[in-house]
């Protein structure tokens, strides 16, 4: 049985504009991505990776085109409802971590929960169970910068994946990390994305990575290449 | 008045002489030699310096920002010397007219009489002298005349006489009638009146005056002219009015036929011009004094007679009281100036934070730390330069502000235009504030760069913790404490003798508190030593019976000690909340995030103030130093009104006014029955034995004799007018804790016993610091004597009343009428019946004994315009230290902006993570405001802890009363405020697009 479509985007522009002049970022992308699938997004840098990354999780505004999610406009929301369905639907994964320095690790992870508005109690169980998933027990009290890179990383993934949202986006999830560390964050996500069927579009720049995922897609100049 | 109609006199920016004064020029030199040593560097590495500079001048708008944050402490001290200027010049001003032109004088204790033929002597000794430009002859009778007007009717009492002719007082210049004429005189038969005695007489040209001299000889004289109060017409006039008479006159009046007793010598050069001569003026007289006396028979001359240094005295004393003005306001000011050293060391940790990417390049291609140093200190030296200079002129303008509003609330008519007139800006002033300010801001900022780059660059840039002390460190600090507590000792030694400010023994047990607390963490948790350290601060600052066990209550301390508490009241608060600030936040983060939806907010919200202690320590500092100053002051200001009820009752004893007569009025009580008109106006007189005496404490080394009145109510009256049994004075100290009722018993029993008037008991620890003179105590003894006679007694002190109005030495009535021989009555108290007026029972007692010379005193007026004038001149140092919230509303908004800028890549994440564009806001909102009023809360409580203790220590003129409705409007506008700084850039925060701000971090 073929899988739903879980994001779909039709004719989609983003211009930048600017002293300079205008930057088309994405030059009328028309993607389809399954649910449960594991999509990388290729190119050079500069293509529009990350912009594709933004506009299609709803982090940016698009200039033309739609960008569906789960059947549902996203660009049609208003601010207040873009981020309450990111709440409950979506995961993110960044390069540079972008833990808040200031929360523990679990206070980290359970911060996606408690903007859901889950109750405390629950929210911070569910966190240590996660941590311990990832291979985090004893880390729960740690700060951020007292963690390595690789451990920082699962903190985020940790992060992405407590609400159990049905997209995870990661931008260079192993941008940061040697090649052990990015073996062990891709086997991750990977195994996650087998054991709960969520959708993970990971945006890299590296063969390695790519050669994880289910599908390729590849960018060049703001628009998708043929396969 | 208005501002805009006040034009600035002429001795604005006067006195370009004193730019280059000995502070002014040690200041200059210090500035160029600051100048010469950056050029030098910016020569020397012309890389840095271009960094530095080009950092300075990267963004307008934060450059503008940054120098209203820096300017702050060099406005509080511009304004403050200004304000120290002015009052100076205006002192100046009333000592010229004061003093006229009377630079040196000779006359004996007492005025006593001198022969004419003296003055003639000594002006033919002085006339060889090149630097005199005359010697007059003068009487002066001050506060000895009465006076009645014939057309008016209206008496006055205690006026100044001024005996002199025109003919031989030329020197002093002419009188200047009001109409603006030169008034020849004055002549013989006619007097000439200032516009004090005019006023109080109601008198006019032509009027007739009786006039009485001390001795009851009475003259009638004509009003020849009305004249203005200058450096002739106010001679000497200290606010009881100018008579001025033929020496002939005036002679008469006081019954000393062919006398004078005051010999005036002018120098060359006018008043001010003159002033230079006075020091060889002065040797010469001081040599040929005594040569002119050798001339006159023994006995012809009195025993002593001094030369006195007038003008130069008297505009030196004027220049300390500026100088004390000035003092006050900078102590007042110094907590805003702490205030605002500590925003510039936040604003510079805070570009060093935000720059770490620009520090890590520069690093990354061989830039040395000295040379990252060297940038900040180039931007700092440009800040620096910028900011003193707006500050000084900002503190000008504040001067110009606050002495107008002193002026509107004290006063209208001539005080002001001679305020306004005398509105002064040295350059000095300007040059020291602009130094000073410059030096201080460029020291905080080398000092705060130097601290942060000896860090671990990777370490303090990334904010990651630092690594736990280990034992050599934790050794080095309990040496270091070690110290620390021993320096703090031996302060507390020094400082302990009454002779030296108590602040060095407070001092010296803070250093001690501090350095055992620094001992304390190489033994004990961190959390324990400094929680316990910062309580040991407030416990011994805000204790105040512990503190005056420790030094006792008599221990002077100058006004410093009120800063200094200050300081380490609001250092003990904030050490002990950096240290517990976590649990605070858990029980904050569980009380708040109980509902659900809240959580997330009060999470991120009360998290950063606990993990960033040293901007969280800075900003709570700032608020509670600044509403610190405002609530002590604002409460010494309503604890002296809002005492005024319970003021008039102890200084008043019960009674309406006293009353003082230049010559004895005998049995007054029975006179005043038998006088139709005053019969019903009282319904108490009493007539007390009095005399001047001197008194001398034996029993206390070096301490120096003093003048009182010696006064001793009779016994055996009716009960309604004895004063033992039925006055209400209140004593501030009593010989071993004695009862009132006991003491007042003992004194009409015990022939040795005396009672003082409070202000002998000067040197209390009283917020404006102790009294010069050596204070007396109960238990001491004294030897009274009363001059010109051979009586004296010693007597032992048991007890000193609350009130410092009759200034008074009250003894035994047995010993003043037997021992020393005093039975006359110039000394009364009065209560008025039910009903009467005291204006109206004043007026008739003043026609009814003018010829006694009675002046009198009612308490209620007297010391209600006493505490206006107080309580006006709190207002205005209120409104002063309110200057500083503007270091706190600055500094919290700087902080802010400068945060979210670094905070937007986490705005980005949590906004990916699902906040909504409103909790973002309310994040931000809550972390400041929590900051904002905690900082106040502090600043508020140990401001009410002050107020209690200056009231527990003030000797019942303060009341403890904290104005919870005009603090509550400060705190309200000072929250206000915040939340107007915080919240543009907190919604800009929550404005920025997620994508946006997530770049910030990628």
């Amino acid at each position: 049985m073929v899988a739903k479509v879980i994001v779909r985007g039709k004719n989609v522009w983003k211009v930048y504009r600017s002293e300079a002049g205008d930057v088309e970022a994405l030059r009328g992308i028309d993607v389809a991505i399954r649910k449960g699938e594991m999509v990388a997004i290729m190119g050079p840098s500069g293509c529009g990776k990350t912009t594709f990354l933004n506009c299609f999780s709803g982090l940016d505004d698009v200039t033309k085109g739609t960008v569906h999610v789960e059947g549902t406009n996203i660009h049609a929301m208003n601010d207040n409802k873009k981020s309450e369905y990111r709440a409950r639907r979506m995961g993110f994964v960044f390069q540079s971590y972008n833990l808040l320095p200031v929360l523990t690790a679990v206070e980290n992870v359970e911060l996606p929960l408690l903007v859901s508005g889950v109750p405390r109690k629950s929210a911070r169980a569910k966190a240590q169970e996660w941590l311990r998933e990832l291979g985090l027990e004893g880390k729960e009290g740690y700060r951020p910068l007292a963690l390595s890179g690789g451990q920082q990383q699962r903190v985020t993934l940790a992060r992405a994946l407590v609400s159990e949202p049905a997209i995870v986006w990661a931008d260079e999830p192993t941008g940061n990390l040697d090649a052990e560390n990015s073996q062990q964050v891709m086997g991750l996500l990977r195994s996650l994305n087998q054991a709960h069927e969520q959708t993970f579009i990971v945006v890299t720049h590296d063969a390695e990575v790519a050669k994880s995922c289910d599908r390729v897609i590849r960018m060049r100049d703001g628009s998708l290449q043929a396969p | 008045m208005s501002v805009g109609a006040v034009r600035v006199g002429a001795h604005a920016f006067r006195g370009l002489g004193s730019l280059f004064s000995s502070p002014a020029a040690l200041l200059l030199l210090l500035l160029f030699v600051v100048l010469g040593f950056s050029l030098i560097l910016a020569l020397w590495d012309p890389l840095t310096a271009r960094i530095g500079f080009r950092n300075f001048v990267r963004g307008r708008r934060r450059t503008a920002v940054l120098l209203l944050g820096l300017l702050v402490g060099t406005a509080i001290i511009s304004s403050s010397l200004v304000i120290g200027d002015t009052v100076g010049s205006l002192s100046t001003h009333f000592t010229y007219v004061y003093d006229g032109n009377v630079h040196e004088a000779v006359y004996a204790p007492g005025y006593a009489p001198l022969p004419y033929s003296f003055f003639l002597k000594l002006n033919d000794s002085m006339a060889t002298q090149k630097d005199v430009a005359g010697v007059s002859p003068l009487i002066l009778a001050p506060g000895q005349v009465s006076g009645i007007d014939r057309q008016s009717g209206v008496p006055q009492t205690g006026m100044n006489l001024v005996g002199t002719d025109a003919n031989v007082s030329q020197a002093l210049g002419p009188f200047t009638s009001v109409n603006g004429r030169t008034v020849p005189g004055p002549l013989p038969g006619e007097v000439l009146l200032n516009p004090t005695a005019a006023q109080d007489l109601d008198a006019h040209v032509g009027d007739h005056l009786l006039l009485t001299g001390p001795t009851r000889q009475n003259e009638t004289v004509t009003v020849q002219a009305l004249v203005v109060a200058d450096g002739r017409g106010g001679f000497q006039d200290n606010g009881e009015g100018n008579i001025f008479s033929t020496l002939s006159d005036a002679q008469g009046l006081l019954r000393m036929p062919g006398a004078i007793n005051y010999v005036a010598v002018t120098n060359v050069g006018g008043a001010e011009g003159g002033i230079q001569y006075t020091s060889t003026v002065m040797s010469e007289l001081t040599s040929t004094v005594p040569t002119v006396m050798s001339k006159f028979p023994s006995g012809t001359l009195p025993s002593s007679l001094g030369i006195h240094n007038v003008l130069q005295d008297d505009v030196n004393s004027a220049a300390s009281s500026a100088s004390s003005l000035t003092t006050l306001f900078l102590v007042i000011g110094l907590f805003s100036i702490v205030s605002g050293s500590i925003l510039v060391v936040g604003i510079f940790v805070l570009l060093s934070e935000e720059r770490r990417g620009q520090m890590g390049v520069a690093r990354a291609v061989g830039m040395r730390r000295r040379q990252l140093v060297k940038s900040y200190y180039f931007e700092g030296l440009a800040y620096s330069a910028g900011s003193a200079f707006l500050g000084t002129l900002l503190g000008v303008g504040i001067a110009y502000l606050l002495v107008d509003l002193l002026v509107s609330v004290v006063d209208t008519g001539s005080t002001t235009q001679a305020v306004l007139t005398s509105f002064t800006v040295l350059p000095s002033s300007l040059l020291i504030a602009y130094v000073t300010g410059f030096l201080l801001t460029l020291g905080t900022v080398v000092l705060t760069v130097t601290y942060v780059s000896r860090l671990n660059i990777v370490r303090a840039i990334r904010s990651l913790p630092e690594p736990p002390l280990n034992r050599r460190s934790y050794l080095r600090v309990g040496v270091g404490g070690g110290l620390i507590l021993l320096v703090g000792l031996l302060l507390v030694r020094l400082g302990l003798p009454d002779s030296v400010d108590v602040g060095v023994a407070d001092l010296g047990v803070s250093l001690a508190i501090f350095g055992a607390g620094l001992i304390a963490t190489s033994l004990i948790p961190n959390r324990l030593a400094m929680t316990g350290m910062g309580a040991a601060l407030i416990v011994f600052w805000g204790d105040l019976p512990l503190r005056n066990a420790m030094f006792g209550t008599g221990h002077g301390g100058s006004i410093f000690v009120f800063f200094l508490e200050g300081i380490m009241l609001i250092l003990g608060a904030i050490v002990i909340y950096l240290f517990n600030g976590d649990l605070v936040m858990k029980a904050l983060r569980s009380l708040l995030g109980r509902s659900s939806k809240r959580v997330p907010v009060v999470m991120v919200a009360f998290t950063y103030p606990s993990q960033k202690p040293f901007r969280t320590g800075m900003t709570l500092s700032i608020f509670a130093m600044v509403l610190f100053t405002i609530v002590a002051i604002a409460s010494i200001g309503s604890g002296v009104a809002s005492n005024l009820s319970e003021t008039v009752q102890s200084a008043s004893g019960g009674y309406t006014m006293a009353g003082t007569s230049e010559a004895p009025i005998p049995h007054l009580a029975a006179s005043v029955q038998n006088n139709s008109t005053l019969a019903s106006d009282f319904s108490t007189v009493i007539s007390f034995y009095s005399t001047q005496g001197v008194a001398d404490p034996v029993s206390v080394p070096n301490a120096s004799a003093f003048s009182a009145r010696l006064a001793a109510a009779p016994v055996g009256v009716p009960a309604d007018q004895n004063f033992y049994t039925s006055n209400q004075y209140n004593f501030s100290s009593t010989l071993n804790g004695m009862s009132s009722a006991k003491v007042w018993q003992t004194l009409q029993t015990q022939p040795s016993a005396v009672v003082l008037s409070g202000d002998f008991a000067g040197g209390s620890r009283s917020f404006f610091g102790g009294s010069s003179r050596t204070p007396v105590v109960p238990g001491e003894v004294l030897n009274l004597t009363v001059p010109g006679t051979p009586y004296s007694t010693q007597v032992h002190v048991i007890g000193l009343l609350s009130e410092t109005l009759l200034s008074v030495v009250l003894l035994n009535p047995g010993t003043m009428t037997g021992t020393l021989h005093s039975n006359q009555s110039s000394l009364f108290l009065f209560t008025t019946a039910k009903g009467i007026q005291a204006q109206q029972s004043i007026y008739d007692l003043k026609r009814a004994y003018f010829g006694y010379g009675l002046q009198l005193m009612d308490f209620q007026q007297t010391l209600t315009s006493n505490l206006q004038f107080l309580v006006a001149f709190i207002d205005l140092l209120e409104v002063f230290v309110a200057l500083g919230l503007l270091v706190g509303i600055a500094a919290i908004g700087i902080l802010a902006f400068r945060a979210i800028v670094e905070r937007r890549g986490e705005v980005g994440m949590l906004r990916a993570l699902g906040f909504r564009r409103g909790q973002i806001f309310l994040a931000f909102f809550i972390e400041y405001s929590f900051l904002a009023l905690l900082g106040i809360g502090i600043g508020v409580a140990l401001g009410a802890l002050l107020a209690y203790n200056l009231s527990q220590s003030a000797g019942g003129i303060l009341s403890f009363s904290v104005p919870w409705v005009n603090i509550l409007l400060i705190v309200a506008l000072s929250y206000s405020l915040t939340v107007l700084a915080t919240g543009l850039p907190s919604y800009r925060a929550s404005r920025i697009p997620p994508a946006e701000a997530l770049r910030y971090s990628e």
